[in-house]
């Protein structure tokens, strides 16, 4: 992975004196909280319900074990002991002081993490592909270009004060696992007939208030022109976004009410105009960003696995093998899988993990995948580089820890939002409702149903993801009460669609059996190795809404 | 700015304290504490004028952000508040935290 040369380490020291400074000037009084919120903001320090919130970055979702014991060590030091991994591919930490923040970001600086866009109308922590580099439908590793943009973009002089946030999201494999189409501008890695690699552009995704699928402005960027390309793109949207109206600012909005062509058209006349004079990168610099993600020295050839028999002989329970079906990938390297780690155990919180946890799963990349770990956007951890020999050693440390639960794209790898539960804009709880719906689904059910996604967001924002979901819950608030609102057929993916709303809010007593009663309709009508997208594509949604309710 | 909350309903003050960002509430004795169980109730507009004169003042000298008055019920217990949302302010998360777990994590 990228490590931090001079000048990175530098602007992270330079950051934190200057925060450290601030936060001094604020706790003296010689800043107000008006003058002082927005400096907090760009160091990811909000104020939640119960107390400060500190959103740290992980870049691509990519960490060192030593990284990941860092984070351990501030939990235990600075807050509760645990830490929550975000649908941003980001680690928040929920209970930490102002006065302990300058020096939570000087422990973070020490293996070269931060908190810098995490917040604020900047582009944010650039997301990609949790398998990036190992996944077998991969055209080309992603990462590389995620730490090129991150680069770019760091204090990026001219879009630091855009009309609103904006995330970019990228993707070099076949299958889209990070719902590209979803974000301010998502990259497809594409190669052309010459055998050229670039990427295609897709502008204006988001969820939200206003769930926009991403329109495709551009099939084929030569790689070169990268960050030309995103300059006229952002130079377009910083000049022209809606800087009036909180809710119209995202560069969606505009794209919409300019129109994908004239949108289209003005960036690329802002790219013909400016591409010769925007400073672009040399070569040598991408050769040496992307020789950072050279592949591990994989065994070659890996020694081979037990057969199943062989290992039921020994003994292996049948937890094993559900896990091994459900959270190991194909791997690009023959004898290897990628190993998503489920931080969704029944009853559990989506995406907390103790810092107890955080150390086990450290300990085991040391021993098992080279030392380095992915966070997904769906609030779970990966090693992406187990020998398949070492799936069953590995399983049951995993398990002992309370981290082997095999249920990886089931509908108990539920994406929730912290909601009402810490959240200051959530209007109800979304981790209750996503305890209380994996505690009810057995594995029968949950391994007869196979791949399923249920999303949960506490408020419109969406930081749930409820709109790209087969079933989505928004919970609303109701003069006082939580209610939540069904939503069926979203997809993240390379078939990206938005759910619909089935009917009027539930109360949150009949969320659980309502889910349960949509997916035992799926299971009742489905034809063979039919998908939830594909049954209600072809029966329409009224035979779920009456299976929803039914159970009022 | 402070919200303002029903004219009719009786109000506490509640804000978030500067340095740690712990909810607290005014009590009665004129101190912030973490729990509204002794907060002092406004009940008319002389006395939510009161409370809005020490939200400023707190708020110039460092001790808290956010201030806002906080609608209650006059009842005791959970009915005291009239929206989850303050409940579980000031009762906290409604969930077990995971580090109150890790015992059965064999450690």
């Amino acid at each position: 992975m990228y490590s931090y040369d001079s000048i990175d380490r530098k602007i992270v020291s330079e950051r934190i004196a200057q925060f450290r400074g601030q936060v001094e000037r604020r706790l003296a009084g010689d800043l107000t909280e008006d003058e002082f919120r927005p400096l907090r903001l760009m160091n990811g320090l909000y104020l939640q319900l119960h107390a400060y919130m500190l959103r740290v970055a992980i870049p691509y979702g990519t960490l060192s074990s030593k990284q990941m014991r860092a984070l351990a060590g501030i939990s235990r030091k600075f807050d509760k002991g645990y830490g929550h991994f975000t649908t941003r591919q980001n680690i928040q930490f929920n209970w930490p002081k102002l006065e302990d923040t300058p020096d939570i970001l000087a422990d973070l600086a020490k293996v070269d993490m931060h908190a810098i866009q995490t917040s604020g109308n900047c582009i944010r922590n650039i997301t990609t592909d949790p398998l990036a580099g190992v996944a077998a439908d991969e055209l080309e590793d992603p990462r590389p270009w995620a730490e090129i943009i991150r680069q770019w973009s760091t204090f990026h002089p001219e879009f630091s004060f855009l009309p609103r946030k904006f995330k970019i999201a990228l993707t070099g494999a076949l299958e889209d696992r990070a719902a590209i189409r979803f974000h301010d501008i998502g990259l497809q890695i594409r190669k052309n007939e010459e055998g050229d690699i670039g990427f295609e552009v897709f502008v204006g995704g988001g969820q939200g208030r206003t769930p926009v699928i991403a329109k495709s402005i551009r099939s084929f960027l030569p790689e070169g022109d990268l960050l030309p390309y995103l300059e006229a793109i952002l130079r377009v949207y910083n000049l022209q976004g809606r800087r009036d109206n909180l809710y119209k600012a995202r560069i969606k909005i505009l794209l919409d009410a300019m129109g994908p062509e004239a949108f289209t058209a003005a960036v690329e006349k802002e790219w013909q105009t400016t591409r010769d004079h925007t400073p672009n990168l040399p070569n040598e610099e991408i050769l040496r960003i992307k020789a950072a993600f050279s592949p591990p020295k994989y065994e070659r050839p890996a020694p081979s696995a037990k057969s199943d028999d062989a290992l039921r002989r020994d003994g292996v329970p049948e937890g094993f093998f559900n896990w091994r079906r459900w959270n190991c990938i194909a791997h690009r390297e023959r004898g290897y899988r990628a190993v998503i780690i489920s931080l969704k155990p029944p009853g559990g919180i989506p995406g907390d993990a103790s810092a107890r946890q955080m150390e086990i799963i450290a300990s085991l990349a040391d021993s098992f995948s080279f030392g380095e770990i992915r966070v997904t956007h769906e609030q779970n951890l990966v090693l992406t580089d187990v020998r398949e020999l070492d799936l069953y050693p590995l399983w049951k440390l995993l398990d002992a820890a309370g981290l082997g639960t095999g249920n990886a794209s089931l509908a108990t790898d539920i994406i929730a939002c912290p909601g009402l539960d810490y959240c200051n804009l959530a209007n109800a709880r979304s981790i209750p409702i996503s305890q209380q719906i994996s505690e009810r689904l057995t594995e029968e059910k949950l391994h007869l149903t196979g791949p399923f996604s249920i999303k949960i967001s506490g408020c419109i924002n969406a930081c749930g993801h409820h709109h790209v979901a087969d079933i989505g819950i928004l919970g609303v608030d109701k003069k006082g009460e939580e209610l939540y609102q069904i939503m069926l057929g979203g997809n993240p993916g390379n078939n990206a669609a938005i759910a619909s709303i089935l009917g009027p809010a539930i109360s949150s007593d009949k969320v659980v059996e309502s889910v349960e009663s949509i997916i035992d309709t799926y299971l009742a009508n489905r034809q063979t190795k039919e998908t939830f997208s594909q049954t209600l594509g072809r029966l329409g949604t009224e035979i779920f809404r009456e299976a929803l309710y039914e159970c009022h | 700015m402070m919200k303002k909350p029903d004219p009719d309903a009786p109000v506490i003050l509640t804000a978030n304290r500067l340095r740690d960002g712990v909810s607290v509430w005014l009590s009665k004795t004129g101190g912030w504490q973490e729990t509204p169980e002794s907060a002092t109730t406004a009940r008319t507009p002389s006395e939510r004028t009161e409370l809005c004169s020490i939200a400023e003042r707190s708020v110039e000298n460092q001790k808290v952000i956010g201030p806002y008055l906080m609608p209650v019920s006059g009842k005791i217990g959970h009915a005291r508040f009239v929206s989850w949302r303050e409940r579980i302010r000031a009762e906290g998360p409604t969930i077990r935290l995971p580090s109150d777990r890790a015992e059965i994590w064999k450690e």
